[in-house]
C-alpha cells in the first residue's frame, strides 16, 4: 500500500522530468528569430555563420528545422534519450559532457555544505526547539533569521573583500593555482574552497536550524511527549526517543527537498568566488546566449531536484510506519 | 502573551523599516543629489560632493542607490502581488470547486513546486532578454504556488466549517461565496505569505539583476552590486560601491520578514514542564 | 485510615486566563481507597493531576501543597520528582489521538517505564507488555503494532496496560474509559477494582463507571470541589444541587438533563458558581459558599450550611 503512494509520486516526477524536457523543446521554437539561433547559440550561430556556413546548413538539415513539428519532437525525444544534446563550438564539446563536467565542481561545493548545514544546524536547532527557555536559542534565531535576508552573493562579496583582498588570507578566486598535483593540489582546492563552502554551509546551517527548531517546537507539545514524561523519563531520553526520532523523517525529507535552493545558492556563489562550476558555466552562458547550455543545465538541475524529491518519498515509503495498513483484529 | 508582544514589536519594527524606504523610494528625485543616469569622472573614492563616490561610468552612487530604491521595491512588491493574487485565485478554486478542477490545478502546483524556480528563471530572462518585465515573468511563473497550497489547505478546512454549508444551503452563488465570505477568513494567511512573498521576490530579483538580466539603465540594488562587481569594485576595494547595495537589500528584506511574523500559537496545553 | 495523598488548598492559574482553572482545592485521599473525581469538560479535573505531576505547561502557576508521605510534591527537587513517576507514580493519559508515540511500536511504549525504570530488558519488557495487553483483551500481535493501526478502543486499553504495567503507590488515570462501549467499561471497571494496595486517582465523566470503581467521589464544578463523600452516599443521596442534576440527567434515571452550561474561566462572578442554573437558587447565593461538612461528607452550598 505505501509502495502505492510512491508509485504515484513517480509517475507526477516523470511528467515534471517531461514537462520540463519539452519546455526546452518548445522555447528556442516560440521565441520570435531564427530557430537555428535558440538550438546552438548565439555565440556558435555567428561563429559557423562567418567560418563554416556549410557545417551551419546541415545542422538546420540536422535539426530539420524545415519538417513538420511533431516529427521534429520525435526526433528530438529520440536524440535527449541518447544524450545527445548538441555540440558546443566555443568550448569544442558535446553540451551534455560540458555541464555534467562543470556540475561535478558544483555538487563538490553543494553536497558537503548541505550535509554540514544539516547537522550543524540540526544540532543548534534541536537544542533551541526543544528547551523553551534558552536565551541561545533565542538569539540564535534571530541571528540566523537576519543572515537568510542578507543575498549569499552579497555576503560573499563582503566576505570576499574583506578575507582575501584586504587580509589576503584566502585565495581571491577560482578553483586553483594551477600546475599543481598531487596533495599540494588537493590542499590548493581546498584552500579555494574554503570561502565558497563556508558561506553556502552558513546558509545551509540557518536553514537548518529554522526546520529543526520548528519541527521540535510542535513535536514538544505532543501529547506523546507529555506521556513519555509522565513516564519519568529524562529530558534526554524524551528528547531522543520522542522528540527526535519523530523528527527525523520530516527533517530529511525537507533535506532532500530543498536540494534545488541549495544548487541555486551554490549557482550564485561560484560566479562571485569564480569557481568552475555550473555557476560560471550559466553566467557566461547568458552573457553569450549559449541557449542548449542554458537549457542543458536547467534540465539537469531539475533532474537533480526530481532525484532528491523522489529520495524523500521512498525514504517515507520505507521508514513511516503511519503508510502501513490497520490492524485487523481476528 | 509573551509571544504576542514579540511578533507586535517585530511587525511594528518591519513597518518602521519599511516606510522608511519606501519614503526613501518616492521622493527620491528631491533627495538624490544628481542624476543617476549622470555621467562622469569614474572610479571616484567617497567625499563631500559624491558621498558615496561614483561608479565605472562616474555616475553618482548614492544617486543610483536612492533611484534603485523604486526599482527594487517595485518589482518586489509587484511581483509579490501577483504571486500571491494568483496563488490566492488558485488556491481558492480549487479548494472550493474540488473534483476535476481542483485535481488540474493541484497538477500544476506540483509541477511548479518542483521546478527548481532560479534556473528557470535564468533561463527565461535569457529568452526574453532583460528588463522589467522579463524579470517579472520569471519571478512569478512558479513561485505562486507556494500560496497556493496553503491557500487552499485552509479553504478545504473552512469548507468544512458549518457556515460554508449553510451558504450553501440557502443557494449563495458560488463565486459570491469564494469571494465574500471565504476571502476574508484567510486574510491573515494571505497577509502573511504576502510579505513572505515579497521577500523571496526581492532576493530573486537582486539575484537575477546581479546576474546581468535585469534592465539595462533603470538600476535596481541588484543591478548596481552586478557592475560592482563585474567592474572590478570588489577587488579594487571600493566598499562604498558594493556594502551600500547589500545593506539596503538585506534591511529591505528583514523589513518585509519582520512584518510577516505571524502570533505564534500559545496553544501550551500540552507542552511539557521541565 | 492512614492518608497518603492530600490536597492543600491548591490553586491552578493560567496566565491568559482571568479565573484560576482550579481554586482552594483540598482532599484527603485515604490509601487502598479509589477516589473517583467527576466533573464536565473545564472543570478542572486533568489540571489537578497534571499539578499532581508538575507537568504542566510553563504558562501555569501552582500554589497550595500536594502531600505525599510526607513530603510536598510541589517543592521536592525536579530530579527527585522525576524518579518517582514511572515508578511510585503512574499516569493514564486521556486517550486522545496521540498520546502514543506513533512511530514506536505499542507493545514497546506499553513497557517503556519497564526498561527505564525496573531495569527490564527489551525482550523481556515486551513479554511483559503482551501479557498486560492480554489482560485487556488484546491479542499478543498489538504488541509489534503502530498506534494508528489501532482502533480508539484499543487504544485506549493499551494506555490503561501501560499505566498498569508497574506497580505504582498511587494511579492516576484520566478518563480512562472515553470512547469505550458498556461491555468493555465493565472490563475495565473489574480490573480497576482488583487494585488493592494503592491509591487511586481517577478522574471520569462516565457515571456507571464511577459507581462500578469508586469508594470515594469528588465532584469538581468550574475548577471548585463542590461535593465529596463516599460512593454509596453519593449516588444514593447526592447532596449539591448539581450532583443531583448530574444523576437525573442519567438513562437510567430518566435523562433529564440540566439547562445551561458551567461558566467559563472568563465569566467566573463571585458567589456560587452553580447558581446560574440552580433551582434551590437564593440571595444568600452571592457570597460564594465555603466547604460545609455535613455526616461525614461535603458540600459547598449553602443549603447544608449549619
Amino acid at each position: 500500500m505505501r509502495f502505492r503512494h510512491l508509485a504515484l509520486q513517480m509517475v507526477k516526477y516523470t511528467f515534471v522530468a517531461w514537462f520540463v524536457i519539452s519546455l526546452n523543446f518548445v522555447l528556442p521554437r516560440l521565441v520570435p528569430g531564427d530557430p537555428l539561433i535558440h538550438l546552438l547559440g548565439e555565440a556558435d550561430y555567428y561563429y559557423l555563420l562567418l567560418a563554416e556556413p556549410a557545417a551551419l546548413e546541415a545542422l538546420r538539415e540536422k535539426y530539420g528545422l524545415g519538417d513538420p513539428l511533431v516529427q521534429q519532437y520525435g526526433s528530438y525525444l529520440a536524440s535527449s534519450l541518447r544524450g545527445d544534446f548538441g555540440y558546443s563550438y566555443q568550448f569544442a564539446r558535446p553540451v551534455l559532457e560540458l555541464v555534467l563536467f562543470r556540475l561535478r565542481w558544483t555538487l563538490l561545493l553543494v553536497v558537503p555544505a548541505v550535509a554540514l548545514g544539516a547537522l550543524l544546524g540540526g544540532y543548534l536547532g534541536a537544542k533551541a526547539g526543544w528547551d523553551r527557555e534558552s536565551a541561545v536559542g533565542r538569539h540564535l534565531t534571530a541571528v540566523f533569521i537576519l543572515i537568510n535576508s542578507i543575498p549569499p552573493y552579497g555576503l560573499a562579496l563582503l566576505l570576499l573583500s574583506l578575507l582575501a583582498f584586504w587580509l589576503g588570507v584566502l585565495p581571491v578566486g577560482g578553483m586553483q593555482t594551477g600546475g599543481l598535483t598531487g596533495w599540494a593540489y588537493i590542499w590548493d582546492i581546498g584552500l579555494h574552497l574554503v570561502l565558497p563552502l563556508s558561506i553556502l554551509t552558513l546558509y545551509k546551517t540557518a536553514y537548518h536550524f529554522l526546520i529543526m527548531q520548528s519541527l521540535l517546537d510542535g513535536i514538544r507539545r505532543e501529547e506523546y511527549v507529555l506521556t513519555a514524561a509522565a513516564k519519568g523519563l529524562s529530558q534526554e531520553k524524551i528528547l531522543w526517543r520522542h522528540g527526535l526520532r519523530n523528527a527525523l523523517l520530516p527533517y530529511i525529507a525537507t533535506i532532500c527537498m530543498q536540494f534545488g535552493y541549495a544548487v541555486a545558492g551554490a549557482l550564485m556563489l561560484e560566479i562571485v568566488f569564480s569557481w568552475d562550476g555550473m555557476g560560471t558555466l550559466v553566467y557566461q552562458a547568458v552573457l553569450s546566449k549559449d541557449f542548449p547550455v542554458l537549457q542543458l543545465s536547467f534540465l539537469v538541475i531539475s533532474f537533480c531536484v526530481i532525484a532528491m524529491n523522489l529520495l524523500a518519498d521512498f525514504l517515507y515509503a520505507v521508514l513511516d510506519p503511519r503508510l502501513r495498513g490497520a490492524y485487523v483484529e481476528s | 502573551m509573551l509571544n504576542l508582544n514579540f511578533a507586535l514589536r517585530d511587525r511594528r519594527v518591519g513597518v518602521a523599516i519599511l516606510a522608511a524606504f519606501l519614503s526613501v523610494a518616492v521622493l527620491a528625485p528631491l533627495l538624490s543629489p544628481y542624476d543617476p543616469h549622470a555621467m562622469g569622472v569614474p572610479y571616484l573614492s567617497p567625499s563631500s560632493a559624491h558621498w558615496l563616490g561614483t561608479n565605472d561610468i562616474g555616475q553618482d552612487i548614492l544617486s543610483e542607490l536612492l533611484y534603485g530604491a523604486r526599482i527594487s521595491l517595485f518589482i518586489g512588491i509587484t511581483a509579490a502581488a501577483i504571486i500571491t493574487l494568483v496563488g490566492m485565485m488558485v488556491g481558492i478554486v480549487a479548494g472550493y470547486l474540488g473534483g476535476k478542477t481542483d485535481w488540474i490545478l493541484m497538477a500544476i502546483c506540483n509541477v511548479a513546486m518542483v521546478l527548481p524556480s532560479f534556473p528557470l528563471a535564468i533561463v527565461l530572462a535569457a529568452y526574453l532578454g532583460g528588463g522589467i518585465k522579463s524579470l517579472m515573468i520569471s519571478i512569478c511563473l512558479t513561485a505562486w504556488s507556494g500560496t497556493a497550497l496553503v491557500v487552499r489547505a485552509s479553504v478545504l478546512q473552512l469548507r468544512s466549517a458549518g457556515f460554508i454549508r449553510t451558504l450553501e444551503a440557502m443557494g449563495a452563488n458560488s463565486v459570491r461565496i469564494m469571494f465574500w465570505h471565504i476571502v476574508p477568513n484567510i486574510s491573515g494567511l494571505v497577509l502573511v505569505k504576502a510579505a513572505l512573498a515579497v521577500c523571496s521576490a526581492m532576493l530573486a530579483e537582486a539575484g537575477l539583476s546581479f546576474l546581468g538580466l535585469g534592465a539595462e539603465t533603470e538600476k535596481s540594488w541588484g543591478a548596481i552590486l552586478h557592475y560592482a562587481f563585474f567592474r572590478n569594485g570588489v577587488f579594487n576595494g571600493y566598499w562604498w560601491w558594493y556594502l551600500p547595495p547589500v545593506l539596503c537589500i538585506s534591511l529591505c528584506i528583514t523589513g518585509f520578514m519582520l512584518l510577516g511574523r505571524s502570533r505564534r500559537d500559545s496553544a501550551s496545553e500540552h507542552e511539557v514542564r521541565s | 485510615m492512614i492518608d497518603m495523598l492530600r490536597f492543600d488548598t491548591l490553586r491552578v492559574a493560567f496566565t491568559q486566563a482571568q479565573q484560576p482553572a482550579l481554586d482552594d482545592f483540598s482532599l484527603v485521599i485515604p490509601a487502598g481507597a479509589k477516589t473517583m473525581i467527576i466533573g464536565e469538560t473545564g472543570s478542572g479535573k486533568s489540571v489537578l493531576l497534571l499539578a499532581l505531576l508538575r507537568l504542566l505547561p510553563a504558562s501555569a502557576s501552582v500554589s497550595g501543597q500536594i502531600w505525599f508521605e510526607g513530603k510536598d510534591l510541589q517543592s521536592i527537587p525536579d530530579e527527585e520528582l522525576r524518579r518517582l513517576r514511572g515508578a511510585t507514580f503512574s499516569y493514564i493519559p486521556q486517550s486522545s489521538g496521540s498520546s502514543l508515540n506513533p512511530l514506536l511500536t505499542v507493545g514497546f511504549q506499553v513497557g517503556e517505564t519497564l526498561i527505564e525504570k525496573h531495569g527490564y530488558s527489551r525482550r523481556s519488557a515486551l513479554a511483559e507488555s503482551m501479557r498486560l495487553l492480554e489482560q485487556f483483551e488484546l491479542d499478543r500481535r498489538v504488541a509489534t503494532c503502530y498506534p494508528h493501526q489501532l482502533s480508539g478502543g484499543m487504544r485506549q486499553r493499551a494506555l490503561i496496560a501501560m499505566g498498569m504495567a508497574v506497580s505504582p503507590r498511587l494511579l492516576l488515570a484520566d478518563e480512562p474509559t472515553k470512547g469505550l462501549d458498556g461491555r468493555l467499561v465493565d472490563d475495565i471497571s473489574a480490573c480497576f477494582c482488583r487494585f488493592r494496595q494503592q491509591i487511586m486517582l481517577v478522574v471520569s465523566h462516565d457515571l456507571d463507571f464511577t459507581e462500578q470503581v469508586g469508594n470515594f467521589v469528588s465532584v469538581l464544578y468550574a475548577g471548585q470541589q463542590i461535593e465529596y463523600g463516599c460512593k454509596a452516599d453519593f449516588f444514593t443521596q447526592p447532596l449539591h444541587p448539581y450532583s443531583q442534576a448530574l444523576l437525573a440527567a442519567r438513562p437510567r434515571a430518566g435523562l433529564k438533563s440540566l439547562l445551561g452550561f458551567a461558566p467559563p474561566q472568563s465569566q467566573r462572578q463571585t458567589g456560587c458558581r452553580f447558581r446560574e442554573r440552580c433551582l434551590f437558587r437564593r440571595e444568600q447565593c452571592e457570597v460564594m459558599p465555603d466547604l460545609f461538612e455535613t455526616r461525614g461528607r461535603k458540600v459547598r452550598c449553602w443549603l447544608y450550611a449549619d
